[in-house]
C-alpha cells in the first residue's frame, strides 16, 4: 500500500470520530428545544450547535481529503509527492480541530477583541474557528493542493478527472479565503460569506465529489474511464451552470437588489434537472450489475447518495426555493430539514461509500460481507429521513403560524415555539436522531471489525474443532 | 399569501420535483427490465407531474414568472430520462463489443 493510502486511512479514521461528535451535538442540540434551561450556562445551544455544524463540515472535509489521497496513486501510479509533508498536516489539522473544540466547549466565547478573533472564535457563522486555526486550514488545503498538482505533473499524466480536481482545488482554497475579512456592513459581509458557503457546497463541493465518485466508480464497478470522465464533464457543466448562480436564493433577504430574487429563483429552479439525471445514471448503474458487487455496502451508499441528493436537494429544496415561499420559510425548521437533508445525500453518503472502498482494499478483502453494514445503512438512513421529515413538520409549523399567520413578530415566534406541531415535530427529530445514532454506532463497529470478524470467526471455529487457534 | 396558500404552494413544489423523480426512477426500472407496464408507469407519473404544474399555474398566488418557468421546466423534465439514458446506452455500447 501506498504511504497516500495509509494517510487517507488515517484520514477516514478522523473524519469518521469527528461524525460521532458531530451526531453527538446533534442529539444536544435537538434537547434544547425540548428541555428549557438545559445546560444553560455551562454548555449553551449556540455552543452545541457550532460544534454541530463545524464538526459536518470538518469531517466531511476531511473524508474528501482522505479520498483524494486514496486514489490519487491509483490513479497515477506512483507515490504523493510531498508525502511526508502531508502526513505532517494531517496531524496538525487534528490537533487544531482538537484545540479548537476544546475552546469551543471550555472556553466558549470572550470579549469583542482582536485576543478573541484570534485564539476563541471569528464569530462567523459556520467558519467560527479563530484565525490561527482558520490559516492552518489555509495551509492544509495548500499542501493538498501541492501533493495533488505536483504529483500529477511529476507523472506526466493528467487525465481528465484529474484536470477537473486540479482546476477546482483552486476556488476550494480561494473561496475559503473569505472566512476572513471581518467586514462590520452586515449585508457586505454577508454577501461575500454566502460565496464561501454556497459556492464550497454547490459548486466546489460537488466538483470535488464528482472526481471521487468517478475514481471509486471506476475501482468499485470497474467503469471505463471515458464513461465516467465523459460523465464528469457534463456534470460540472450542469452544476456550475445551475449552482453558481443559485447562490442568488441566499441573497433574497440579506439588502442586495431586488434582481437577486429573479436570478436567485430562476437558478434555483434549475438545479433539480441534473440531479434527475444523476438518479437516472444511479438505477442504471445498479440495472447494468443487477446490484452484484465485491463491495455491497460502498454500492449501497453510492445509490443513498444520488437518491439522497435528489430528495434533499431537489426535492425539498425546490419547496421553499421561490422567493414568494422563501419569505416565509427562510431561516426556520423548514431550512434545516432542507439541509441535513441535502448534506446526506450529496456528500456523507459518498463519503461513506469511499470508506467502504479503501478498507476492502487496505484490508484485502475480496467481499464485503456481513450484516452490520446493513443495519448500520438502514438505522442511518431511517433516522435521516425520519429527522428530516420531523423538522419538515416544525418547519412548516412555523412558515404557518409564526411567519404567514403571525406576521414574524416575537409573539408569534413564541406561540410557533409552543406550538404542539413544532413541539411534536422537535420530539421526533430527537426520537430518530437517537435512531440516527444507533446506526453511527453500528457502523462504527462494522467500520473497525471489517474483514476481521470472519478471522475471528474461523479461529473461534478451529479451537472449537480441536485445531490450532 | 396567505398560511393555507403558503402551505398548498410548497407542497405543490415539493410533490412536482417529486413526481419527477418517480418518473425518472420508473423510466429507468422500465427500460431495464423491459416491462411495459413500468414505462407506462412513468409516464403516468409524468402527467401527474404535468397536472401539478398546471394547479401550480392555475390555483397559486406565484407570480406568473414563476409559473411560467414551473411550467417550462416540466416540459425540460420530459426528455431527461430517455435522453439520458440514450446517452448512457451509446456510452456502454464499445465497451459491451469488446467483453
Amino acid at each position: 500500500m501506498f504511504r497516500s493510502q495509509q494517510l487517507a486511512l488515517k484520514y477516514f479514521a478522523a473524519a469518521v470520530t469527528l461524525f460521532g461528535i458531530m451526531v453527538i451535538a446533534g442529539l444536544l442540540s435537538a434537547t434544547y428545544y425540548l428541555q428549557d434551561g438545559f445546560l444553560l450556562n455551562k454548555l449553551d445551544f449556540s455552543v452545541a450547535k457550532m460544534l454541530h455544524i463545524d464538526t459536518m463540515i470538518i469531517w466531511l472535509l476531511m473524508g474528501f481529503i482522505g479520498a483524494v489521497y486514496w486514489f490519487l496513486p491509483i490513479e497515477l501510479e506512483r507515490e504523493t509527492e510531498g508525502i511526508k509533508l502531508a502526513e505532517l498536516m494531517f496531524w496538525i489539522f487534528c490537533v487544531a480541530v482538537a484545540v479548537v473544540a476544546a475552546v469551543f466547549i471550555f472556553v466558549q466565547y470572550g470579549p469583542a477583541t482582536q485576543t478573541t478573533l484570534w485564539l476563541i472564535n471569528q464569530g462567523r457563522k459556520y467558519v467560527e474557528a479563530p484565525r490561527w486555526a482558520a490559516i492552518g486550514v489555509v495551509l492544509v488545503v495548500l499542501v493538498f493542493m501541492y501533493n495533488v498538482v505536483v504529483t500529477a505533473v511529476k507523472a506526466k499524466r493528467i487525465t481528465g478527472i484529474m484536470a477537473v480536481l486540479m482546476v477546482d482545488l483552486v476556488p476550494l482554497f480561494a473561496l475559503y479565503l473569505i472566512a476572513f475579512p471581518a467586514i462590520t456592513n452586515m449585508s457586505e459581509d454577508l454577501y461575500w460569506w454566502w460565496w464561501l458557503v454556497h459556492l464550497w457546497v454547490e459548486a466546489t463541493w460537488e466538483i470535488l465529489i464528482g472526481c471521487i465518485m468517478a475514481l471509486a466508480l471506476m475501482q468499485l464497478l470497474g467503469t471505463s474511464r471515458r464513461i465516467v470522465e465523459t460523465w464528469l464533464y457534463i456534470e460540472v457543466a450542469l452544476v456550475l451552470g445551475t449552482g453558481i448562480l443559485g447562490l442568488g436564493h441566499h441573497y433574497f433577504w440579506i439588502g442586495t437588489p431586488s434582481y437577486w430574487l429573479a436570478i436567485g429563483g430562476f437558478f434555483s429552479a434549475l438545479e433539480p434537472l441534473p440531479l434527475l439525471g444523476m438518479v437516472v445514471h444511479a438505477v442504471y448503474d445498479a440495472g447494468t450489475h443487477r446490484m452484484k458487487t465485491t463491495n455491497k455496502p460502498a454500492f449501497y451508499w453510492m445509490m443513498a447518495e444520488a437518491f439522497g441528493n435528489f430528495l434533499g436537494a431537489g426535492v425539498f429544496g425546490f419547496m421553499m426555493t421561490l422567493p414568494q415561499i422563501n419569505l416565509f420559510t427562510h431561516g426556520t425548521q423548514w431550512t434545516v430539514s432542507h439541509g441535513h437533508f441535502a448534506f446526506w445525500g450529496a456528500y456523507a453518503c459518498g463519503v461513506l461509500a469511499v470508506i467502504y472502498l479503501a478498507l476492502q482494499k487496505s484490508r484485502n478483502l475480496l467481499q464485503v460481507q456481513g450484516t452490520a453494514w446493513k443495519w448500520s445503512f438502514a438505522l442511518l438512513n431511517i433516522g435521516m429521513v425520519g429527522m428530516v421529515g420531523a423538522l419538515l413538520v416544525s418547519g412548516i409549523a412555523q412558515a404557518f403560524y409564526e411567519r404567514a399567520m403571525g406576521g414574524s413578530t416575537l409573539q408569534a415566534f413564541m406561540e410557533a415555539q409552543r406550538n404542539p406541531w413544532f413541539v411534536q415535530g422537535m420530539v421526533m427529530r430527537l426520537v430518530f436522531g437517537f435512531v440516527f445514532a444507533a446506526g453511527y454506532a453500528v457502523l462504527v463497529y462494522d467500520l473497525l471489525t471489517l474483514g476481521k470478524r470472519r478471522l475471528a470467526e474461523k479461529a473461534l471455529g478451529a479451537r472449537v474443532m480441536g485445531g490450532p487457534a | 399569501m396567505t398560511p393555507s396558500e403558503l402551505l398548498a404552494t410548497s407542497l405543490l413544489l415539493g410533490l412536482f420535483v417529486l413526481l419527477a423523480g418517480c418518473y425518472g426512477v420508473l423510466y429507468c426500472l422500465g427500460r431495464l427490465g423491459h416491462s411495459v407496464t413500468m414505462l407506462r408507469s412513468s409516464y403516468i407519473a409524468y402527467c401527474l407531474q404535468a397536472l401539478a404544474a398546471v394547479v401550480i399555474a392555475a390555483s397559486t398566488p406565484l407570480e406568473l414568472w414563476w409559473k411560467i418557468l414551473v411550467v417550462a421546466s416540466c416540459v425540460v423534465y420530459l426528455p431527461i430520462p430517455p435522453v439520458t439514458w440514450r446517452y448512457l446506452e451509446s456510452l456502454h455500447e464499445p465497451k459491451e463489443q469488446h467483453s
